[in-house]
């Protein structure tokens, strides 16, 4: 980081999650790899998300608001995110992986470090050598199994949707860092140009298309095959 | 002239359908634009003399180019992702500047779309709609809401997944032109130390018996299967509808028809164990 970027307190080895509303996966993977860092990007009403985070046990909560984020398209949010995350000095994020599983990649993209998605879980590997780079072991979902890989520990982790939610340990009163995007080294105006990607609120839903049908269950099953999802037969 | 990339991916039967069915959607929006058709096929080698049926195969679906994404350094990994195959995809895209890269809505494709968008500066529509009617061209997110609509083709990248069976494979040509992209395959950040088959999967609405399902779900299944009702949204999840009315599912990628749901879904269940 240079002179000129902004900074912020930091605690060594925290783990960044970005909270989701839906789920507490990240959340709980998180806890298990270090003092943990909550960051939601939203208006003062979703505080209770991080007053939750607290609860769990994460050392830190942290709001980044601006209006434009309410705007921007999921590379906008992805910048906010990660000038927030170099900030804060975190170089692991964990994240979720919901229905577009957009802004995990995004944010990795703009933090220039791998990303992994689907991952059900992690664990740093013992290193005999003080001063070594830790390693870190992820367990991720394929189409067709588990993967196990190792790698570097400044990444970005999206986690497969649904897993468990952590319990409550600690008091949510502690204290919420506000922050804007002034204090991460961003103007509403770099993020902004952003707004045409995003469809219209009035936009007419229409009707969705059919699934594809199978007159058999041979037949879908060949499919599946084809697909590699079922092994062959 | 504009280009129109589409990843193809290989799974162990050959060309995964959806990769088809992707390109198959590109030559018809393309034809209508009057665009290029590139299809981007990963190789470790380039291939020797015989073993260019992958290159027919996308000739014929609508290819009028075949890309070769070639290197030695391309790891032999599991599954595609863009730690494996994010710098080939993004060479082929400094190469032939895409206006639009598609790609089959896989669990691979989930990994590494998101990020070649990003990279891009694209719009990125994760199990998106493309059609070009009367030579205007619309995009839609996966709730049908349109994003872009545009005569000209879109101003911006974009950077789509197509869900499997939405549309059909189309016929081309019997050639297209090889084109080689010298890819700098990535070190994998992160290396496969293992990888377990293990069928993921989700039943909602019914179990082997025909009984409903119990237990604790199949976290990230790759399979979701609704018995008598809607399959449940998982992501990076094949959704499938079994059952008399399955076939108006909406949400669900594919649908069986049968009035007897409890034994078709006992015959996926044998396939599934591979038996």
């Amino acid at each position: 980081m240079s002179d000129t970027e902004p900074s912020l307190p930091r605690i060594e080895g925290a783990v960044l999650v970005l909270l989701d509303a839906a789920d507490e996966g990240p959340l709980a993977l998180a806890l298990g790899l270090g003092p943990v860092i909550a960051l939601r990007a939203g208006p003062p009403e979703e505080e209770p998300l991080l007053r939750r985070a607290l609860a769990v046990g994460a050392a830190r909560a942290v709001r980044l608001w601006d209006p434009v984020l309410a705007e921007t398209d999921y590379l906008g949010l992805a910048a906010a995110l990660a000038a927030t995350a170099r900030t804060l000095g975190a170089r692991l994020l964990v994240a979720g992986d919901g229905v577009e599983g957009a802004v995990g990649p995004a944010v990795a993209d703009k933090l220039d470090v791998p990303h992994l998605s689907a991952v059900l879980g992690a664990r740093w590997l013992a290193s005999g050598d003080e001063g070594a780079e830790r390693v870190l072991e992820v367990e991720r979902r394929t189409t067709a199994g588990r993967q196990r890989l190792r790698g570097p520990g400044a990444a970005v982790l999206c986690v497969a949707a649904g897993g468990a939610a952590p319990e409550a340990t600690a008091s949510p009163d502690g204290n919420i860092e506000a922050l804007s995007l002034y204090d991460v080294g961003l103007s509403a105006a770099e993020l902004g140009h952003r707004r045409w990607l995003r469809a219209a609120p009035e936009a007419t839903v229409v009707t969705r298309p059919q699934p594809l049908c199978f007159a058999s269950a041979e037949e879908l099953i060949a499919r599946l095959r084809r697909d590699g999802v079922l092994p062959r037969g | 002239m504009a280009n129109i990339l589409v990843l193809m991916e290989l799974g162990p039967l050959g060309l995964l359908p959806v990769s088809l069915e992707a390109l198959g959607q590109a030559r018809r929006v393309a034809t209508a634009l009057g665009a290029t058709v590139y299809a981007l096929l990963p190789m470790p080698d380039a291939p020797a003399y015989g073993e260019d049926d992958l290159i027919a195969l996308c000739a014929r679906h609508g290819a009028d180019k075949v890309a070769l994404l070639t290197d030695e350094g391309l790891p032999a990994e599991a599954e595609t992702r863009f730690g494996t195959h994010g710098r080939a995809v993004l060479a082929a895209c400094e190469q032939l500047p895409p206006v639009m890269v598609l790609c089959g809505a896989t669990r691979a494709a989930r990994d590494l779309a998101p990020r070649v968008a990003a990279r891009l500066g694209a719009a990125y529509l994760p199990e998106g709609w493309l059609s070009a009617d009367e030579g205007r061209l619309t995009l839609r997110d996966r709730l049908g809401r349109p994003v872009l609509t545009d005569e000209e083709g879109p101003e911006h990248v974009v950077v789509m997944t197509v869900p499997p069976g939405r549309y059909v494979p189309t016929l081309g040509g019997d050639e297209a032109e090889m084109v080689i992209v010298a890819a700098a395959a990535a070190q994998a950040e992160f290396a496969q130390v293992e990888h377990r088959p293990e069928l993921a999967l989700r039943v909602a609405g019914g179990d082997a018996q025909g009984e409903p399902s119990s237990g604790a779900p199949t976290l990230s299944p790759s399979l979701s299967l609704g018995i008598g009702g809607p399959a449940e949204p998982a992501p990076g999840a094949l959704r499938v509808a079994i059952g008399p009315e399955a076939a108006v599912e909406q949400g669900a990628h594919y649908a069986l028809c049968s009035d007897d749901p409890a034994t078709a879904l006992r015959a996926i269940l044998r396939a599934a164990e591979g038996s």
